[in-house]
């Protein structure tokens, strides 16, 4: 029996959502004569999460790279950047907004057929006789905000089909294949192996050059993130694939568990049960967005006995800004962004019975190790989006996304963008592979197809919410200790050993049993590497070492040795870049 | 667990409320044309589906109290 489908391409990439798409488009762009597909485990178009966020997107505007980089390695990411990724990623994100625009998504404009912007927490100081808003946009980032219509991602997949951009949806990759290198160093990547996530059927793609655009790791904890489980990290480890600031995660959204909607600006009405604002002491004059500092302070509060903890949403200065922006008319034109919005906002205040206020985890754990031009350690393996923000290091020592809303979208497009054109140069240069390595396909497909054999006990689910139990304490995850995190650690490993015994019945749950995989080594690289850095560094935070390191700004980086998690560090080339701290 | 209805009658077999979930929870059934909510208790009420059909013919109801989340396990 073969049920396989063999696929050749030249360019092979992994994810339809907007990263992948910008990554497919530009490298035909680049290199029309070659044949690019995109695979995509659910359908392209209407996947992955850069459709089911606020739809904003970060821009300079009038503003300069230089002053971006200043002030974000000023106030964000604290000089443990890759500055030269950072200023590229400065220097595209105005036309990051073209490129999306002509690839037919809708981005808001004004009369004057002008992008219509409004930087992040302007604040309404009037009202127009209309009633919209007038905003203060004195703010002191050196960056603003456009608002596409959620429906972009159907649209911008329509032109690439239009440009020749192949197309598989429904089949998920959970493997590279790799070939030695004549050179002996690192295999370079030839294709991948999938599996059709309704027939089950197992895929087999040769390509000359492939771009991994499937997303981070979200432990599948908040709604609207629980795509992101990381099989793609892990398919990237297991082919040898090298990663940087696995303990720059995890990002954590003020939210509420009557509905799990997010409660942006929660930290400035923050009350203990004593009724004491907690947040607002905490906040300083620059706050570009939720500080990690602030969701340690709701940690002690509640270790106190000060809990439970509420959010005087009446006194977020947010507000007026955030209800002008989503589900409104007030400011943008987005009627089926609106429409989502307002479904949201409709369940989320529907179920609302009470004011308290938790952090939730959103993971956003993203370590593939990029260079400027979007490739990795592996020849051949390029990255965009999500996946490889941290890897990248253009961010620092700050989670994504990055203390700037609206660079999600923003990373995915400039990354998409470099990573295509670096994708096809190099399939250019290359001879398509010969022949595709045997054993290390029959291993994946052994590998993802065993829960169907198991007869073991557990069901994915019951997996799912142990994980979820061992991520989402801030005590494990974001305010560190030593003794905590080995616990922790102990823990994935004992469940790790207990992956072997859950059963799988069809492809849906085979596919959970793979993300169950990936999210427990996601788990052990995040806090093996969190366990190497002794230091309290932005985002990063040990209770245990509160203080920065005397060795100074070095880069966590992890490594694939035999199968095992290696951790090491590296130093971070500040005499190469412009800005020094 | 989330209430997913399909009106069965209303449907007309478009196919977008399956290519629009993100994380695979309605199957397709292509003998009847018509969606199967196979995976209720994990959705994640999106709402894409409903977003998304021209016909109004599905409806999501979430169950937040339902909703897989570590509530023990949070500081």
């Amino acid at each position: 029996m073969d049920a396989t489908e063999r696929v050749s391409t030249d360019v092979l990439v992994v994810g339809g959502s907007i990263a992948g798409l910008a990554a497919a488009i530009t490298a035909k762009e680049q290199d029309p004569s070659l044949e690019v597909t995109v695979v995509e485990k659910y359908t392209s178009g209407y996947s992955g999460k850069a459709n089911r966020g606020a739809g904003i997107m970060l821009i300079l505007g009038e503003h300069t790279p230089e002053e971006f980089a200043q002030f974000y390695l000023q106030h964000i990411g604290l000089f443990l950047n890759n500055q030269t990724t950072l200023l590229k990623y400065a220097s595209m994100l105005n036309s990051g907004a073209d490129a999306i625009e002509k690839w037919s998504g809708k981005i808001d404009k004004d009369e004057n057929g002008k992008y219509r912007s409004l930087k992040w927490a302007s604040k309404v100081v009037g009202r127009r006789e209309d009633g919209k808003p007038i905003f203060d946009q004195n703010v002191p980032y050196p960056w603003t905000l456009v608002a596409i219509d959620l429906d972009y991602i159907r649209e911008v997949r329509k032109y690439a089909r239009k440009r020749g951009v192949k197309f598989i949806d429904r089949v998920g990759v959970v493997d590279l294949l790799t070939e030695e290198t004549v050179d002996g160093g690192a295999p370079a990547v030839v294709g991948a192996v999938g599996f059709d996530i309704d027939d089950g059927k197992r895929h087999v793609f040769a390509a000359r050059a492939v771009v991994l655009a499937c997303g981070n790791q979200c432990w599948r904890v908040m709604p609207m993130w629980s795509c992101a489980r990381g099989e793609g990290i892990a398919a990237a480890f297991r082919a040898g694939a090298k990663f940087a600031n696995c303990e720059y995660a995890p990002f954590y959204n003020w939210t509420s568990l009557d509905h799990f909607e997010s409660h942006m600006g929660a930290e400035y009405a923050l009350y203990n049960h004593k009724g004491e604002n907690v947040g607002l002491p905490l906040i300083k004059e620059v706050h570009p967005d939720i500080s990690a500092e602030v969701l340690v302070e709701w940690y002690k509060q509640v270790k106190a006995g000060n809990g439970p903890m509420h959010y005087r949403e009446h006194e977020n200065p947010l507000m007026p800004y955030l209800t002008s922006v989503l589900a409104s008319t007030a400011v943008h034109n987005r009627p089926y962004a609106d429409r989502f919005w307002g479904y949201l906002f409709f369940n989320a205040f529907s179920q609302a019975t009470s004011d308290e206020v938790i952090p939730g985890l959103v993971g956003e754990f993203n370590p593939l190790w990029v260079d400027e031009n979007m490739a990795t350690t592996l020849p051949g393996l390029f990255a965009a989006g999500d996946i490889c923000v941290g890897g990248s290091r253009a961010w620092g020592a700050v989670a994504q996304p990055g203390r700037h809303r609206g660079s999600g979208i923003a990373f995915a497009t400039f990354s998409g963008r470099v990573a295509g054109p670096s994708a096809a140069s190099y399939a250019g240069q290359v001879a398509p592979p010969e022949t595709l390595p045997d054993g290390q396909i029959a291993e994946s497909t052994e590998r993802f197809q065993a829960p169907a054999r198991c007869g073991g006990s557990l069901r994915h689910m019951q997996m799912v919410a142990e994980i979820q139990k061992v991520m989402q304490p801030l005590g494990n995850s974001l305010y560190r200790h030593e003794a905590r995190m080995k616990a922790a650690l102990a823990r994935v490993e004992e469940l790790q050993a207990m992956l072997p015994e859950v059963r799988a019945v069809d492809p849906h749950q085979l596919f959970a049993v793979n993300e169950c995989r990936a999210m427990l080594l996601c788990s052990e690289m995040f806090f093996k590497a969190s366990l190497e850095r002794k230091e309290t560094r932005g985002w990063f935070i040990r209770e245990d070492y509160p203080e920065l390191d005397p060795e100074g700004l070095r880069w966590i980086v992890v490594e694939n040795k035999n199968g095992q998690v290696a951790v090491g560090r590296e130093r971070v080339p500040l005499e190469e870049y412009p800005f020094k701290p | 667990m989330a209430n997913i209805i399909v009106n069965r009658e209303l449907c007309n077999g478009c196919k977008v409320c399956f290519k629009a979930c993100f994380i695979d929870i309605i199957k397709w059934d292509e003998k009847a044309k018509k969606p199967v909510i196979a995976y209720p208790d994990e959705c994640v009420h999106c709402m894409y589906c409903e977003l998304n059909c021209s016909q109004r013919a599905i409806k999501v109801s979430p169950d937040y109290q339902a909703y897989l989340f570590p509530r023990e396990n949070i500081a």
